[in-house]
């Protein structure tokens, strides 16, 4: 009994140092784990972008021969850089559309309680949830009937509804956080309602919706499928469309593919990067009821 | 008098019906307008697509009411197809809710490099879908590095399953862990403590303190990964084109190859319906239950 209890005294005295080893080696699993699954592919096939295609298929690594011309044919071959000019345009193009009307729904949906609110907060929420390719059949028989297939306006539609849901969540979620008696004041002064939204919530709105800018941005230089459905011309469209363009191609040219799906990440892993914080929050988004 | 004009300021700002009259419609109605066209109206065009025999093929189509129907029913390719969607699916979500649970846990504590750590399993959400399917193709290849080594998964029709399943799990395993630590950040630490002065195993407190209090965010993270899952087809295009032979086609893709490759648009039509149907009873089924754990909570 008595064996017992200091036994135990002793396990209890030993466990801080114990739990701080184990700890340790848990990170350093972890480390090791996460490093093994999430960045050996990637890490390998960046060093195939730049060793020269008579290497590729050695598993040698010689740096001294470490080259560029993969990602030269790349561009070439995939039209990238005409592809990366396109999507650039089409997602400023969205965002113009995109900004002012999620911000103002989001303002709304935060602000008013009116008949049908409820209506108009379960279809955002609805389109947020459901993805849109079981409309892009209807979707392409309608442009078609507006002759805007193979034509970036209707793309730019269509990535502006795809979008649109999004934006007004975070919108209204960043409007929710501004202190609702900055605007009493401003209209205590004598502000319209309007003038309340333009020169109170806009301001204190612009980083927020600087984040929502850069979800579009990076929602389309991911997109393929749609863009790839409704425009065939070469060098208009999204990159991943250049991208596919050289994986269809007849004679497969594996080091300047594995230089392409580098090239195409670029832009969204870029402002991943440098926006991390904003990014997560979009991304927990859709988990936020009500 | 500033105090009652702060009073009326305040109840216009909040919640009255009344007070604010067209207002909120105006500013809420284009972006409504255009969601709701896209939604509603592409529906309601599919729908009406669907009892038809439409077909770019044939000179004239007329209403065929429930044919399209019929045709699914007895069609064996949409029948396999059906039941690579649900493998696929079921495996995709199972594994990736276990190992970002996993990870979730791991990150959540406080060590040097721990954003770094974060990032680096949330970068292959980040990259593109096409990317990610075409670079994975790369190394899934007969003489690529995992492809040499695992004797050219890509050939057969289990493996090119399981290639699909594995890298739709590596590419979704950061976005389950960002939701689950959102919500292991919530938990109060004081609880983990008093399980430990209690003298629970740590296994023991995952179990009856950690998954119980974060099942809301699993539930939000499955019911997005079932339907981005289910409607997935640009990952299946990169990565084994629904090869060999179908063993990758799902449902989507399948819907995709009538629609647009084939332009058997009304019988497309009909398969879009009955995916949105399932699109919708799994969002409801999975707010059923998400009701009832928060009831239970």
């Amino acid at each position: 009994m008595s064996a017992t209890a200091t036994a135990f005294a002793t396990a209890a005295a030993a466990a801080p140092t114990r739990r701080r080893g184990t700890e340790t080696i848990l990170t350093l699993l972890t480390f090791a784990a996460i490093l093994a699954i999430f960045v050996f592919p990637m890490l390998w096939i960046v060093l195939k972008s730049i060793q020269p295609e008579s290497e590729v298929f050695t598993n040698t690594i010689a740096p001294q021969h470490f080259t560029f011309d993969n990602y030269a044919r790349a561009i070439k071959s995939g039209f990238l850089g005409q592809y990366t000019a396109s999507t650039v345009i089409l997602s400023l193009w969205t965002c113009v559309f995109v900004l002012p009307m999620g911000f103002l729904a989001g303002y709304v949906l935060a602000r008013f309680r009116f008949v049908g609110r409820d209506v108009v907060l379960f279809l955002f929420m609805f389109s947020l949830t459901i993805p849109g390719l079981v409309n892009l059949l209807a979707i392409y028989q309608v442009l078609n009937i507006f002759r805007l297939i193979n034509n970036p306006v209707g793309l730019i539609i269509v990535y502006t509804a795809s979008n649109l849901p999004l934006a007004t969540w975070l919108s209204r979620a960043f409007v929710l956080s501004i202190p609702v008696e900055l605007e009493q004041a401003g209209l205590v002064d004598g502000c319209s309602r309007l003038g309340a939204i333009w020169r109170i919530v806009l301001p204190l709105a612009v980083p927020g919706l600087g984040a929502v800018a850069v979800f579009v941005v990076v929602n389309v230089f991911q997109e393929f499928i749609v863009a790839q459905t409704l425009i065939t011309t070469r060098g208009v469209g999204v990159v991943s469309q250049g991208l596919r363009l050289m994986q269809s191609q007849y004679s497969l040219d594996y080091s300047a593919l594995a230089a392409g799906s580098i090239l195409v990440s670029v832009v969204p892993v870029a402002l991943f990067l440098i926006l991390q914080r904003q990014f997560i929050a979009g991304m927990t988004a859709g988990s936020v009821t009500g | 008098m500033t105090d009652l004009a702060s009073l009326a300021a305040r109840r216009s700002l909040g919640r009255s019906r009344s007070g604010a009259g067209l207002l909120p419609y105006l500013l809420v109605a284009p972006g409504t307008l255009i969601v709701a066209g896209f939604t509603i109206l592409s529906l309601s065009f599919t729908l009406c697509a669907s009892f038809t025999d439409w077909d770019i093929g044939k000179a004239k189509w007329g209403l065929i009411g429930l044919g399209n129907y019929l045709r699914a029913a007895a069609d064996p390719l949409l029948i396999s197809s059906l039941i690579a969607s649900f493998v696929f699916v079921a495996s995709v979500v199972a594994l990736s809710i276990a190992v970002g649970f996993i990870i979730a846990v791991a990150l959540n504590r406080k060590f040097r490099g721990r954003a770094l750590l974060r990032g680096l399993v949330v970068a292959p959400w980040v990259i593109s879908e096409l990317a990610t399917g075409v670079f994975w193709s790369l190394l899934l290849r007969t003489d690529g590095l995992f492809g040499q080594a695992l004797g050219g998964p890509l050939n057969s029709a289990n493996g090119a399953m399981a290639c699909l399943i594995l890298v739709e799990v590596w590419r979704s395993v950061g976005f389950v862990t960002v939701m689950i630590l959102a919500s292991l950040q919530t938990i109060d630490h004081s609880l983990f403590e008093a399980a430990r002065v209690d003298g629970a195993t740590p296994l023991r407190t995952t179990w009856s303190i950690t998954i119980p209090l974060v099942s809301p965010s699993l539930i939000i993270a499955a019911i997005l990964l079932v339907i981005g899952n289910f409607n997935l087809v640009t990952m299946i295009i990169a990565l084994t084109a629904g090869g060999p032979i179908s063993a990758t086609t799902t449902v989507a893709l399948y819907m995709y190859q009538q629609s647009f490759v084939y332009f058997h648009i009304g019988y497309g039509a009909s398969i879009a319906i009955v995916m949105s149907v399932i699109n919708v009873a799994a969002m409801l089924i999975f707010m059923a239950i998400q009701r009832n754990v928060g009831m239970r909570q």
